[in-house]
């Protein structure tokens, strides 16, 4: 008989402790590859973390000036760590069908026009990001959302309200309208200076998103970007890159508090998380050595009895090693389709399908099955050869004399 | 010989197999108390996180209170429109567009109310709290400000700004990073007639700490008053704060944060402060929304006031942070039952190998009792000399798992500050605070749990695996190959 049909014969006929052994490979892999996935579920939660605290960084032109080309916006959208751009463009108009806040009776151009900031996101950067002004109604302008946004003295000085629609011309004769979404304060409104020409003062700073402005000023280039990184560990990386794509009259700023402050216990809680990992399969190596050892030395009269037959000693060591990885892989192949199955209903029920790790869809990859494999074989063929030499090297008489239970 | 003696001798008769089953039940132990330390140094550090992000809330005057308390006092002025009344001032003017109407207050009508901020900040959960005034123009007296050679002057008013605050530390402008201290210190409850000036202001006119900064009112620049403040601090900016009003005066260099009560000083209006925005910092963040409650039903003109929520990082997050909540239970769960189960079969197995000698010794007459309490009771020896092992073990280990934890991020830490030590040259000295402790410790409580766990596990396993064997016939039991 062969030792493999002698492997799979003993494998048969001792349902019992082959059902043991089996379970024991099946737990410890599925615990695991179980650890795995929870490990890959805490480095996602960690990288959305680190999203959400918005590290960016600002370039802006030192006068104030619209110089950031709208050809490097381009090329600093197509690098690979940018998330996303708040691009930030200035410009005058004069009001169509309202009166801007002026005390100062002058023909000037500065006191007949308005001041139009263009955002794509009114609320992550500039003066609302700074809490320097306070939206009072309405919602601010996003990517998703444009509109007007107006001071709470020109609304009431107008007798405008939410809903309402503004009307801008430039002396191009260019003519665009937009809605109002929102009506904020700054509360410096009435510190100012009455000299104050009317597109300087607070009351006529007007926001708008960039489908209005551009409707004004057909094409334009902006006076300040943030380039929001999704890791914010890549931003010196960026920073370097996009410093290169710039002139110098353009400063290239960083701007990650948050990330900063939380950096450090953020890395901590994936250290622990890995730590557990590495507990887990250190564990895993050494119950399953021991367990092979236990199974090894419980057959010493086998192997005696098999020798004394004529059986070859390599014979003997390749039927030991074909029970045990059998019995190994059909274990990692129940641990893959237990995890796939019944982790996977387990962490839909713990993190709802439309939470970030619901979307984020985190399986399972082949490097971590593969490594699973070749850890889980290299383990048993030294522990097998190791418990079964014993055996091997012993004269079966020696063996026999001995009372084994 | 009884029970006990035969458990004893067969744990010495049979020392590889004894210290093998010692070993599998001391790791599996030591993975579970070392598991649930971890989880708790987990849980802390996520407690770390959440209150680095930190929490607070705001207090700004309600416009819309503001414009009712105009109303009700206008109804006092002329038919014309114009007058004063309870710090109320109105007159009309005429501009480019037609006559238009000029209101002013005094500061003590659009101020928020001192006794009123005190009360808030006097609610359990507020850890500390800051008042700010409104930018206040004053005029530079023995130093040059900052000023834009290719701009026009002309409608700017030639001053630098004040921004007062009772502490600097909790300005929005240093709360957002942005601004920072690069020498000297920041401006602290109590201090009085001092000031912390930009790096540009400082360079430009040659000004060190301790220096001495004159101001001139600004309504008035004839007055030979001079307001003196000291130079306690001179702070950097990531990136210049964004002006609320155009001119020079309102440009970042140009900002001066002072102590509380210097800018009505300087613009001549001393005892009548106009306060801005007060900022109540929560001490603990996961009680945000209690103390929230508990600060709005404080007896005070509510009408008078918008309390602003100053929480988004924390509400963004927040998320997350349940994620990764459940994410340290999911994996000591996962640590804890596949621990047991493993022991369980374990011990299922020790037993079977052991049909033989359970054979022979119902043959002699043992009682099934006896025999399964014999197993028991050598189960129970290796499993509590297992726990000496691994509770001596497991403190030293969480030493290693501490140490490995904290090792790297105090270096990383030291490679970012040598990284940064060219960028910046700073006399500020700034606290340790960038490396994270973390308490990996097995306590008590978890020795406890552990330990009765796996006695119960041990009775059940043993129990099982050998009453399936004592239900057979010693014929039976000895017929089968063991």
């Amino acid at each position: 008989m062969s030792f493999f049909k002698r492997a799979f014969c003993y494998i048969r006929r001792k349902k019992g402790k082959s059902i043991l052994l089996f379970s024991c490979f099946f737990i410890m892999c599925t615990m695991i590859l179980c650890a795995t996935i929870v490990l890959m579920t805490a480095q996602a939660t960690s990288d959305s973390l680190k999203e959400k605290t918005g590290s960016k960084l600002v370039l802006e032109n030192d006068q104030g000036n619209n110089n950031i080309s709208a050809e490097s916006v381009a090329l600093i959208s197509g690098l690979d760590s940018v998330s996303r751009i708040n691009r930030v463009a200035i410009g005058t108009a004069y009001p169509a069908d309202f009166s801007p806040v002026t005390y100062v009776d002058s023909e000037d151009t500065s006191n007949l026009t308005i001041t139009l900031h263009a955002y794509d996101n009114t609320e992550t950067d500039g003066l609302f990001a700074e809490e320097k002004y306070r939206l009072l109604e309405g919602t601010p302008i996003t990517e998703k959302r444009g509109g007007v946004i107006i001071d709470s003295i020109l609304a009431d000085a107008n007798g405008l309200s939410i809903g309402d629609r503004l009307t801008f011309r430039t002396e191009t004769g260019a003519n665009t309208s937009g809605e109002i979404v929102g009506i904020f304060f700054s509360g410096m409104e009435r510190q100012q200076e009455n000299s104050v020409m009317s597109a300087y003062r607070i009351e006529n700073q007007i926001f708008v998103d960039h489908g209005i402005f551009a409707s004004l000023f057909t094409s334009y280039d902006f006076s300040r970007l943030s380039v929001y990184a999704a890791d914010p560990d890549a931003l010196t990386t960026l920073h370097q890159q996009i410093e290169s794509m710039l002139g110098e009259s353009i400063s290239v700023t960083t701007s990650d508090t948050l990330y900063q402050q939380i950096q450090a216990p953020l890395k901590q809680i994936i250290r622990i998380t890995s730590l557990i990992l590495t507990l887990i399969v250190a564990t895993a190596i050494i119950v399953i050595s021991l367990l092979l050892c236990m199974w090894m030395r419980s057959r010493k009269k086998e192997m005696a009895v098999l020798i004394s037959l004529g059986v070859s000693k390599l014979d003997l060591f390749l039927q030991a090693i074909t029970e045990s990885l059998s019995l190994l892989y059909l274990a990692i192949m129940g641990a893959i389709i237990c995890s796939s199955l019944f982790l996977n209903k387990l962490m839909n029920n713990l993190f709802p399908p439309d939470s970030l790790i619901g979307m984020a869809n985190i399986r399972l990859e082949g490097q971590h099955i593969l490594m699973l494999v070749l850890m889980g074989s290299a383990i048993v063929l030294l522990t097998v050869g190791i418990s079964i030499s014993p055996a091997l090297w012993a004269n079966p008489r020696d063996t026999f004399s001995r009372v084994e239970g | 010989m009884n029970s006990m003696q035969r458990a004893w001798r067969s744990v010495i008769r049979k020392p590889i197999k004894t210290l093998l089953l010692l070993l599998v039940i001391v790791t599996i132990s030591l993975l579970i108390l070392c598991g649930m330390a971890s989880r708790n140094a987990s849980v802390q550090t996520q407690d770390n996180t959440r209150q680095a992000i930190g929490a607070g809330l705001r207090l700004d005057a309600n416009e819309r209170n503001r414009f009712k308390r105009i109303k009700e006092a206008s109804e006092h002025f002329d038919e014309n429109g114009e007058g004063s009344y309870g710090g109320v001032h109105q007159k009309i003017i005429n501009t480019a567009w037609g006559p238009q109407w000029s209101s002013w207050a005094d500061n003590s009508f659009d101020s928020l109310q001192m006794d009123d901020i005190k009360k808030i900040a006097a609610v359990p959960g507020i850890a500390d709290y800051n008042i700010t005034t409104v930018i206040t123009p004053a005029l530079p007296g023995n130093f040059n400000r900052i000023e834009d050679a290719d701009n026009d002057q002309y409608a700017d008013i030639g001053c630098v700004s004040l921004i007062g605050n009772r502490k600097m530390a909790l300005d929005f402008n240093v709360l957002s990073g942005n601004v920072s201290i690069k020498s000297g210190r920041m401006v602290e409850a109590g201090d009085q007639n001092v000031c912390v000036i930009s790096e540009q202001l400082a360079k430009a006119n040659s000004i060190s700490v301790g220096d001495a900064l004159q101001f001139k009112n600004r309504r008035d620049p004839g007055n030979t008053t001079i307001y003196e403040s000291t130079v306690i601090g001179i702070y950097q900016t990531k990136q210049l704060m964004s002006p609320k009003m155009s001119g020079d005066t309102y440009r970042s260099e140009n900002i001066v944060f002072t102590d509380l009560r210097f800018p009505e000083k300087a613009e001549g209006y001393e005892n009548d402060p106009l306060f801005e925005h007060a900022y109540f910092k929560i001490g603990d963040v996961d009680q945000y929304d209690s103390v929230k409650t508990a600060v709005e039903k404080i007896d005070i003109d509510w009408e008078r006031y918008d309390l602003i929520d100053r929480n988004g990082n924390m509400s963004t997050m927040s998320s997350n942070f349940n994620d990764l909540a459940k994410i340290s239970t999911l994996l000591i769960v996962i640590t804890f039952i596949a621990g047991l189960v493993i022991l369980f079969l374990i011990f299922v197995f020790w037993v079977k190998n052991r049909n033989h000698e359970i054979g022979v010794l119902l043959a002699l007459g043992c009682k099934k009792v006896n025999i399964l309490g014999q197993l028991l009771v050598e189960a129970l020896i290796i499993t509590f000399l297992s726990f000496a092992i691994s509770f001596a073990c497991a403190p030293v280990i969480t030493e290693v798992a501490a140490n490995y934890l904290v090792t790297q991020q105090t270096e990383q830490a030291q490679m970012q500050k040598d990284i940064n030590a060219d960028k910046v040259l700073t006399e500020y000295r700034e606290s340790e605070q960038t490396v994270v402790g973390v308490n990996v410790a097995v306590t008590d409580e978890m020795m406890a749990f552990c330990g009765s766990g796996m006695i119960s596990l041990v009775g059940a396993s043993v129990g099982i695996a050998g009453i399936s064997i004592l239900r057979k016939k010693p014929k039976d039991i000895l017929s089968e190959l063991s």
